[in-house]
């Protein structure tokens, strides 16, 4: 075995069984496809280095989805990587060769309609009732709205969709008036309410802050 | 606001984190075995690519998720942006076991059309003037008469803005891109991108820590960033390219 396919084993290599993924998605059959057409593309790159690699997988895989759409009469996914490996940034300075050839926009495009946020508010739950809750808003962008502070009264129909463990007092949310436009062309204004999924705090963070309380309150001087 | 003012037709904001990766870490059925995405959203979900620890990407409603060995984005274009920030924080805090970020940005791309080849002119104009690139630069303004969509129309492609060291950080800087739009279906299509770019210090690094706790501080701090510039950096990066095409 060569390196290469030692980073990328080929279809013959590849223990299913191992794999952390659904092998009967059907994503996932051109994936191993992509990844043996990739390895075969990696002898010709006289490389080691799987980094190298990644943008011809995504090239790969455009070229069988172009195929599969081609087939089903559609147009293909616009959507592919373009991202330099080594910058946060979304255009890449260096683009592999492919992207030279085609107009793949930078970043996927997420499904569905695009939204332009016209205001937005960060709020959390002051009361919970049987068919409402109640919650303090501070406007955080939009015209008048940000700094403001408000009450409000939002209807638990509003909020139907959320994970009902985080629709508790003190629950944090973000409230965005947004519209979107269709592919049509269509404009049409929404509200959307989301609850937000926090990371939880480390004993690390818990240790620092009570560290922090402890000098703090050390430095006070009772006279 | 003028009546030729350019429309915003959409917007997305990308977090991107540049490091050390393990793309499985982060395949949707393990985020739901850890409560960071529900059961509803991992069965809607679009499987781009997987390549067992090469790649994992995955498009839910409302974001899509690319990780690679040395890059993890989150990208959204459905307000409210902040559930990127909320779910790269979650994801790198409670379900990857090592990882290693040594740069971070906060994205975000605006697609304008303008109203008409005229407007479209005055704005590349304004930021860069034919006029400066001497005898050439007259030639090019010449084609203005030209319609747009004639392809004897030359002009502006794409220009770029560098803030050096923002003061609300260790390290790095904010660039704007304004460029042709490849998205809009009229040639009047203009993108305007920020690359708000976050990076670490060694001066910041604590002091006796040896190499790998340098590094978990350094992860440590860019993810502080992410979490305490998120929203100030959408709201600017929201400002700088409404005050760009709307000046």
């Amino acid at each position: 075995m060569n390196a290469l396919t030692h980073f990328i084993p080929l279809e013959s290599e590849y223990n299913l069984d191992d794999s952390p993924f659904d092998i009967s998605d059907p994503w996932s059959k051109v994936a191993i496809d992509a990844r043996a057409a990739t390895a075969a593309a990696a002898t010709h790159m006289h490389t080691e280095r799987t980094d190298h690699l990644v943008p011809h997988v995504y090239e790969t895989m455009y070229r069988l989805r172009q195929l599969k759409s081609s087939m089903i009469g559609l147009a293909p996914d616009a959507g592919v990587a373009s991202f330099n490996l080594q910058s946060d940034d979304a255009v890449a300075s260096a683009p592999p060769e492919f992207l030279l050839t085609r107009t793949a926009p930078p970043i996927r495009r997420p499904r569905g309609n695009t939204s332009v946020v016209v205001a937005e508010w960060e709020g959390y739950v002051t009361r919970i009732d049987a068919d409402f809750i109640e919650a303090r808003l501070t406007g955080l962008s939009g015209q008048g709205v940000a700094g403001e502070i408000e009450e409000a009264t939002i209807p638990n129909a509003e909020i139907a969709d959320t994970d009902p463990l985080l629709v508790a007092v003190g629950g944090l949310f973000r409230l965005c008036v947004s519209y979107e436009k269709s592919p049509t062309g269509e404009r049409r204004r929404y509200s959307t309410i989301v609850f937000r999924r926090l990371p939880a705090y480390r004993q690390g963070d818990l240790d620092a802050a009570h560290e922090r309380t402890r000098q703090r309150l050390n430095a006070l001087r009772v006279e | 606001m003028a009546s030729n003012s350019p429309i915003l037709e959409s917007s997305k904001t990308e977090v991107v984190l540049v490091g050390r990766f393990a793309p499985d870490e982060l395949h949707p059925k393990k985020l739901l075995e850890a409560k960071v995405l529900t059961e509803a959203e991992v069965q809607r979900a679009t499987i781009n690519a997987l390549l067992p620890g090469q790649i994992v990407d995955f498009a839910l409603d409302w974001v899509t998720v690319q990780v690679v060995a040395q890059r993890t984005a989150f990208v959204s274009s459905q307000a409210p942006y902040v559930r990127i920030a909320d779910l790269a924080l979650k994801t790198v805090r409670e379900i990857m076991r090592a990882p290693a970020i040594t740069m971070l940005g906060i994205n975000r791309e605006f697609n304008f059309t303008f109203t008409s080849t005229e407007a479209r002119d005055t704005f590349g104009s304004r930021l860069a003037p034919p006029e400066a690139w001497g005898a050439w630069g007259k030639s090019v303004r010449n084609e203005f008469s030209n319609q747009l969509n004639s392809g004897k129309h030359g002009g502006l492609i794409a220009i770029q803005m560098r803030q050096a060291a923002p003061d609300d950080r260790e390290a790095g800087w904010i660039d704007v891109t304004v460029g042709s739009s490849s998205n809009a279906a009229s040639p009047l299509g203009v993108v305007v991108r920020v690359n708000d770019h976050y990076q670490t210090s060694e001066s910041a690094d604590p002091q006796s820590l040896s190499k790998d706790g340098h590094e978990a501080s350094r992860t440590s701090r860019l993810l502080d960033a992410l979490f305490n510039s998120f929203d100030e950096s959408v709201h600017r990066s929201d400002a700088i390219a409404h005050e760009l095409v709307m000046l």
